[in-house]
C-alpha cells in the first residue's frame, strides 16, 4: 500500500502520455489521409533553370511545394504564382523551410532560360524545372498531372503561341519525399498559409 | 438659269440645316450610347518574356437598360486582341477564345485573373510596367470605347514586395 501514491503518480504520468499520443496521431493523421491510397511523388531527374541537374534528393530538410504550368500562360499560371508567393509572405518565419517548384508541362518552349526569365518575374525563392519531354512525362505521371497541348483555333495560332491545358493542384511534400496534402485551384493565400502553418 | 440656281440654293437651304441637325443628333446620340458603357480599374500584365502574348484586364460596366456585347478588340500596341476565357474545371485548367462577352442591363461584366480577359498577341514591344497601352473596344450597341491600359508587374494583386519586411 506504501506503493500506492508512486503507482498512482506513475499512472497518472502513463495516461498524460497516452493523450499527447492519440493527439499528435490524431492531427497526422488529418493531413495524412492521403497516405497509402494513392502514391504521389517519387524519384525525378530534371534541370533547373541554372542548368543544373535536380532530382527529388536535391532538396534536404525542405517541405516542397510542386505545382505545374508552362510559361505561355498569360493567366491561371501568374495567378497560381502570385498566391503560392502571398501564402509563403503571411506564413512568415516557416516559409523557410518550404521549396515553391513550378515544373512546366511544355518543355519544347520552355527551356533552363526561358524559365529563369519567368520565375524571377514572380519570386527569387521559386526554383523552375524541365526537361526532356520524356522526363517531364515521367514526373507528370508520378504527381498523377495531366497535361494536353491544346490544337490551335487557326493555323496562326497553332505553332507560336498553343497553350496547354493542364492539372491545376499545388502538391506539398513533406522533407521526407512523402506526399501530405494538395491545395486545389480555388483555394486561397490564406488558407494555404493557414494550412501550411499547422503542418510546417 | 437664274430660276434654275435658286431653286438649287431653295433646297439647300432647308435640306443642309435639317442634315446639320442629325449629324448633330446622330454624333449625340453615338456618345450617349459609348457613355452608356463605363470602362474601369483596366490593367495589362507587363511582359515576362520576350514575343509572348501578355493578357489585360477591365470592369465593364452597362449603364443602359439593353444588354450589349463587346465583339472586338483592337490595339496599337498588339498586332491581334482576342477575348479570352480562363476555366478550371475537374482540376484542370484551359483557356479558350470567346466570340463575345455578354454585358446584362445595368450589370458589369469583370475581366480579371482566372477568368475573362483580353489577350494580346505579338506585341509592337513589350509591354513594361509603367507604361501604358492603348486599347479598343467595340461594343454591339455603344460602339467604339478607347482606353489607356496602364501596364503592371505580376505580383501587384498580392502586394507581395510589401509583406517581405513583415516578419
Amino acid at each position: 500500500m506504501r506503493f500506492a501514491p508512486i503507482l498512482g503518480f506513475c499512472g497518472a504520468i502513463v495516461i498524460l502520455f497516452c493523450f499527447y499520443y492519440f493527439y499528435e496521431a490524431a492531427e497526422k493523421e488529418n493531413y495524412s489521409k492521403n497516405e497509402g491510397t494513392v502514391k504521389i511523388g517519387g524519384s525525378f531527374k530534371l534541370i533547373n533553370q541554372n542548368q543544373e541537374i535536380v532530382t527529388e534528393k536535391s532538396f534536404p530538410n525542405k517541405y516542397l511545394l510542386v505545382f505545374f504550368g508552362f510559361t505561355n500562360c498569360p493567366d491561371i499560371c501568374p495567378l497560381s504564382m502570385d498566391k503560392i508567393i502571398e501564402a509563403m509572405d503571411l506564413l512568415g518565419k516557416k516559409s523557410t523551410k518550404l521549396q515553391p517548384i513550378f515544373i512546366t508541362v511544355d518543355p519544347e518552349r520552355d527551356t533552363p532560360d526561358i524559365l529563369a526569365t519567368y520565375v524571377s518575374a514572380f519570386d527569387s525563392r521559386i526554383i523552375g524545372l524541365t526537361g526532356t519531354k520524356d522526363q517531364i512525362k515521367k514526373v507528370s505521371n508520378l504527381y498523377k498531372v495531366y497535361y494536353q497541348k491544346q490544337k490551335g483555333d487557326d493555323k496562326d495560332n497553332q505553332n507560336l503561341d498553343y497553350q496547354v491545358n493542364h492539372s491545376a493542384i499545388t502538391y506539398l511534400m513533406s522533407d521526407k519525399g512523402k506526399f501530405i496534402i494538395h491545395f486545389s485551384y480555388g483555394t486561397t493565400a490564406q488558407e494555404m498559409a493557414a494550412r501550411l502553418d499547422k503542418i510546417l | 438659269m437664274t430660276s434654275y440656281y435658286r431653286f438649287i440654293l431653295k433646297i439647300f437651304s432647308w435640306t443642309l440645316p435639317a442634315f446639320a441637325f442629325l449629324l448633330v443628333n446622330l454624333s449625340y446620340i453615338t456618345h450617349l450610347k459609348a457613355k452608356n458603357i463605363e470602362i474601369s480599374d483596366a490593367w495589362a500584365r507587363a511582359s515576362i518574356i520576350k514575343n509572348r502574348p501578355t493578357s489585360a484586364y477591365l470592369t465593364i460596366t452597362n449603364n443602359s437598360s439593353h444588354e450589349d456585347f463587346l465583339l472586338y478588340v483592337n490595339s496599337s500596341s498588339a498586332k491581334k486582341v482576342e477575348i479570352h476565357e480562363s476555366k478550371v474545371e475537374n482540376g484542370i485548367a484551359r483557356m479558350m477564345k470567346v466570340d463575345a462577352i455578354r454585358i446584362p442591363p445595368n450589370k458589369k461584366a469583370k475581366l480579371k485573373p482566372g477568368g475573362y480577359h483580353l489577350m494580346l498577341f505579338e506585341l509592337v514591344k513589350p509591354a513594361k510596367a509603367g507604361e501604358h497601352i492603348m486599347i479598343k473596344l467595340v461594343f454591339k450597341v455603344a460602339g467604339e470605347k478607347s482606353v489607356m491600359v496602364p501596364v503592371k508587374k505580376s505580383g501587384t494583386m498580392s502586394h507581395h514586395k510589401m509583406h517581405h519586411h513583415m516578419k
